[in-house]
């Protein structure tokens, strides 16, 4: 199990402000959180500060708690049912922090006060001042703590600092040189080791993963139950009649064409043939860093929507609308792409998810012929342009580069959409609501609204695909494809 | 009961339709405020599988007696009481200016206030 940290860009800031202090001394402070457990990732989840009294800590230098506020903390932190973080800062401090034999000796002594009030491992943190960078470590027992890979700060400005003795800075290749260029080594190290999921590899999913193969990225997730079909041909670029032929699985295609894009000298590319509608797709999304929603139906849309903000993973999302006039002329086009975080508005608030939408979805009655004509229903449109669906993918891209390497230290964009027959490129000033069920659940980690539910359709699905048999000429061919791949692949 | 369906019970009486589980649904009393039940207290529901994700995703259908009419409907007896069918009826709430219980009620009333007199 890998373990990480996750705060929100808002609660981050309310530490720091309280951490740095003008008089240049170290300072303590006590948070709380949650778990956002995932197959192989588990994320403390900073829930809330509890900021000292007076009298609660000494600032001498060497600040310490007092076990008066500790004391408080951990009730506070029982009560609400969360787990609780000591943490300290190291003002002159650059990178990620080791623990001093002083630090070390506090955190071992608390550990049992705070495991015994929460029932939680405690967590340590400390924040290094020279470079905002941020350390974190579970204590589980008392004797040793065990390091966290990584902290992140969610906000459109995603930053995370990482554990370089576990996550160590990938090497630079020959075919990253035009990309380490136009940000520099330390961007291109902190951004490759992003682990980043692709829900959805058709025409849009399908392009993303290539490109953040060749950016450089060494761990790349795709996640699709879906298998390639003829019809499927105008738009996923890179699938191939062979891959219809066969009725390849999405995911398949999809790493196939990332090894073959990947600069990287190794690349982890992650295939979950899996629906993120179920609670097993959920706990695989948990894992990654970002999220690239390619999807179009509600009820995933939904799925992600919430992760979003209960669990701090970043997600993009984006899909284009395209309309027709009765005599099938093309009359227009709108893409929207948006980074969904805290700080910035959720799908349900900017009218790209409409609630009532996803009940029907989880029916499975949005394309339900009967239902739509007894209901009075316009049935979905599915058009779509592969050389319109690039202008999505690029500018789901551009709000990627946004959120992780912040040109101009502005972060992700507010809401964008072009309107293709005016040219116009328009930014929402949309906010979430009061009552926005999304955003009102931002760092619930396990506690989030339950929107995955256990089904069996797509299991089988994956299963009868797996159990086809193929003509015996579209076998050799495709063990034909496979070595070439893998030769070309090895080319240096 | 899982929290989302007590959150749903609750919120729905503190928007002012009292509500109560009653086996596999949730009842709750409105009072049609137009069309051919208008001033009629209705006592309608929804069922309890579809308020698993409240109030992030609200429920779809509507229980009503059996009673009532309306000129286009899909309707089915899942999760129905006796003398109950539950209708479809698209729900386009966006609005989060708005409590979720209060959304959903007032689409519960425009439904309910389209009711056709029950032919003769």
């Amino acid at each position: 199990m890998r373990y990480s940290v996750a705060m929100s860009g808002d609660t981050e800031a309310v530490m720091r402000d309280h951490l740095l202090r003008e008089d240049g001394q170290e300072d303590v402070l006590i948070a709380t959180y949650v778990l956002s457990t995932g197959i192989e990732r588990t994320t403390a989840v900073i829930r809330s500060v509890i900021l000292p009294r007076d009298g609660e800590r000494h600032v001498h230098g060497n600040a310490s708690f007092t076990s008066a506020y500790v004391l408080r903390a951990a009730h506070e932190a029982r009560v609400a049912g969360h787990g609780l973080a000591l943490l300290h800062s190291h003002p002159g401090g650059h990178g990620w922090q080791r623990l001093s034999r002083t630090d070390w000796e506090t955190e071992s002594d608390y550990e049992r006060v705070a495991r015994s009030a929460t029932k939680m491992p405690m967590l340590g943190m400390t924040l290094g001042g020279e470079n905002i960078a941020w350390s974190a470590r579970f204590w589980f027992d008392r004797t040793e703590p065990t390091w966290a890979e990584s902290v992140r700060s969610v906000s459109p400005v995603l930053a995370v600092t990482w554990n370089d003795e576990l996550r160590p800075v990938p090497k630079i290749t020959g075919a990253q040189e035009r990309t380490v260029s136009s940000w520099g080594d330390r961007s291109q190290g902190r951004i490759a080791r992003l682990r980043v999921l692709v829900v959805g590899a058709g025409s849009v999913g399908l392009d993303v993963a290539q490109r953040l193969a060749a950016t450089g990225l060494i761990t790349v997730g795709v996640m699709d139950y879906d298998a390639v079909e003829r019809r499927n041909l105008d738009r996923m670029i890179g699938a191939t009649r062979l891959d219809a032929a066969l009725g390849r699985a999405k995911v398949d295609v999809a790493a196939r064409l990332m090894k073959s894009a990947a600069t990287a000298d190794v690349i982890d590319v992650r295939r979950h043939e899996v629906s993120i509608t179920d609670p097993v797709g959920v706990s695989i999304a948990l894992d990654y860093d970002v999220i690239f929603s390619c999807v179009d139906r509600p009820w995933p849309r939904a799925v992600l929507n919430g992760i979003a903000y209960a669990d701090l993973i970043p997600v993009i999302d984006g899909g284009i609308a395209l309309t027709t006039f009765p005599d099938g002329h093309m009359r227009n086009g709108i893409w929207r792409t948006h980074t969904l975080t805290p700080g910035r508005p959720c799908m349900a608030c900017i009218g790209q998810l409409v609630a009532g939408e996803v009940s029907l979805d989880k029916l499975g009655l949005l394309e339900d012929p009967e239902y739509i004509e007894g209901a009075g229903r316009e049935a979905p449109s599915h058009q779509n342009v592969a050389a319109l669906s690039a202008s999505v993918s690029a500018s789901l891209l551009a709000q990627f580069v946004s959120l992780v390497a912040h040109p101009g230290s502005r972060g992700a964009p507010a809401p964008l959409h072009y309107v293709l027959s005016t040219h116009t490129l328009m930014q929402s000033d949309t906010s979430c609501g009061p009552y926005c069920a999304y955003e009102n659940a931002t760092r619930t980690g396990d506690r989030r609204t339950p929107i995955a539910e256990h089904r069996n359709d797509w299991r089988e699905e994956v299963e009868a695909r797996k159990a086809k048999r193929h003509p015996l000429r579209l076998r050799i061919l495709s063990s034909v494809e496979y070595l070439l791949q893998r030769y070309t692949n090895r080319l240096r | 009961m899982s929290e989302a369906s007590q959150q749903f019970i609750a919120d729905m009486t503190a928007a002012g339709a009292s509500a109560r589980a009653d086996g596999p649904r949730i009842l709750y009393d409105v009072v049609a405020v137009g069309g051919a039940l208008a001033g009629q207290t209705i006592t309608t529901g929804v069922s309890i599988s579809e308020v698993q994700s409240w109030p992030a995703v609200p429920p779809h259908w509507i229980h009503l007696p059996a009673s009532v009419h309306f000129t286009e409907t899909n309707m089915d007896e899942t999760d129905c009481a006796p003398g109950y069918v539950r209708h479809s009826r698209d729900y386009n709430y966006t609005d989060t200016s708005i409590r979720p219980a209060r959304a959903w009620l007032s689409h519960v009333r425009g439904f309910i206030s389209i009711a056709i007199a029950e032919a003769a």
